[in-house]
């Protein structure tokens, strides 16, 4: 009981730092949309860079705070914590102190790691901090509520993750998203929108 | 670590010619590739729909693989022999060249998975599953999974009656991973057991005759019914038995009836 009180205490005491979310991807998909949403609703402190002007305009989402230059280019004087899967150093609360933000890579990844973020971001930033969040491909939202689960506090090994996430439709269909989900009181935390999306591209 | 690296160098060398069979049979129905070595040389068994497309005019085409494999994997006198697949529809790799062909075509996935899948039962397998990963539908790769039936995923069952096919579709996205389960037709699970019957429990049925005498069914054991037999012809009435015996009204509840009835019929043809 005493601890949890101290933690919220140290919750209330810790502002949030710029979370950047630099997009790497071509278009701006349905799937992209609720991720990039859910991230925003994790984390209020939260900038995309690198959208093209055009998203603006778009149905499905509508960004508090972005910018149509790559991050190395606006905060070119800034030192952020690049979050790398490449990096062999995973991320604790103490990097946050030595940094002005973190960098997460707007990328829809594949099954296994392809090296995007160290190629299209990490190999661009001048200061930085490479770390990583373990060897599980990580959804972008989920990415963002880790890094912040890291930033209350909470050790990367005492959270729990998903090597894969399995949506059963009936006895006989089921989709697996090889990806990992935060698991929070045995609950998985699944970007909110997903699974209706699934269902509806499955139809088609 | 020289016969680590031996072993090692001789798998690599068969998984590449597999995959080499594999290219240049695909017309043909490729259905899977066997490698033995024997005194002689190689013996490479290749599983497919339509042999003739392999071994070609006059041998032809078989010639000229079997002079690419001993040219390009330097295997020892190599010798193919085409085997044409019994059941197509029973083969892992086969349905999985078919289900890949399908969605290049463009077929939608749910719809070939799922007539794959109600092929491959209808053809008497006891378990199919099919896998697709890849950018399917959507811009993120995913896990389409669709099965029927049972299905064991390991021990000892899973490696004598599961068949597994592996294949990649081409397609605009990228590459899709087609992969289908196909346990066997006469796949026997352990749990799978069957009663027999003590020695003395057959003796006794195959002794019980049933008779049908005024349209009563009347159970009685072989020795009697000789017995009987030997009074009615005494007292001339053996043709009413023997009529008897014809038309036994058939009882399927019960399974001692069904070998009783063949014995009296036996006996009435004697």
């Amino acid at each position: 009981m005493e601890s949890s009180n101290n933690r919220n205490v140290k919750n209330e005491c810790i502002k949030e730092p710029l979370l950047i979310i630099e997009n790497c991807e071509p278009d701006l998909s349905e799937w992209l949309g609720l991720e990039y949403n859910h991230v925003m609703k994790i984390w209020s402190n939260t900038i995309f860079t690198n959208i093209p002007e055009s998203w603006n305009n778009n149905v499905n989402i509508k960004f508090k705070n972005s910018n149509a230059n790559h991050v190395y280019e606006i905060y070119s004087e800034y030192k952020f914590i690049v979050l790398d899967p490449k990096s062999d150093v995973t991320l604790s609360v103490n990097d946050f102190s030595s940094a002005d933000g973190i960098i997460i890579g707007g990328i829809l990844g594949y099954e296994k790691f392809t090296g995007n973020t160290s190629r299209y971001i990490t190999k661009h930033i001048n200061k930085k901090i490479v770390r990583s969040l373990g060897k599980i491909q990580l959804s972008i939202d989920s990415a963002a509520l880790v890094t912040k689960m890291v930033l209350l506090g909470i050790e990367m090994n005492d959270i729990e993750l998903t090597d894969s996430f399995e949506i059963r439709w009936n006895d006989n269909e089921s989709t697996i998203l090889p990806y990992g989900y935060v698991v929070i009181d045995n609950k998985v935390i699944f970007t909110p929108g997903l699974m209706e999306y699934i269902r509806k591209k499955r139809d088609t | 670590m020289a016969n680590e690296i031996k072993f090692i160098t001789e798998n690599m060398r068969r998984v590449l010619l597999k995959e080499f069979m594999q290219r240049e049979t695909q017309r043909a129905g490729y259905g899977g590739v066997d490698i033995k070595r024997t005194p002689l040389g190689t013996r490479v068994t290749l599983t497919c729909e339509s042999p003739g497309l392999v071994i070609g005019k006059k041998g032809n085409t078989i010639k000229e693989l079997t002079r690419a494999i001993s040219d390009k994997f330097k295997f020892d006198n190599p010798q193919i022999a085409v085997e044409e697949a019994r059941n197509p529809n029973l083969n892992a790799q086969i349905m999985a060249e078919k289900l890949a062909s399908a969605l290049e075509r463009g077929w939608q996935f749910k719809r070939a998975a799922h007539s794959t899948v109600r092929r491959i039962m209808q053809s008497g397998a006891k378990g199919c599953q099919i896998m697709l990963a890849g950018k399917l539908t959507g811009e993120r790769h995913r896990t389409e999974k669709i099965r029927a039936g049972s299905i064991k995923y390991c021990g000892k069952p899973a490696e004598i009656f599961l068949e597994r096919g592996y294949v990649g579709a081409k397609l605009k996205p990228g590459i899709l991973g087609v992969t289908v389960w196909i346990m066997k037709k006469d796949a026997k699970l352990p749990d799978e057991i069957t009663v027999k019957k003590s020695i003395s429990e057959i003796k006794k049925e195959e002794s019980k005759v049933h008779i049908n005498i005024e349209n009563k069914i009347i159970e009685i054991s072989d020795k009697d019914k000789k017995r009987l037999l030997m009074k009615a012809k005494d007292e001339e009435v053996v043709d009413v038995i023997e009529e008897a015996d014809a038309d036994i009204p058939p009882l399927p509840d019960n399974q001692n009836v069904d070998s009783s009835s063949k014995t009296s019929n036996e006996g009435g043809g004697k």
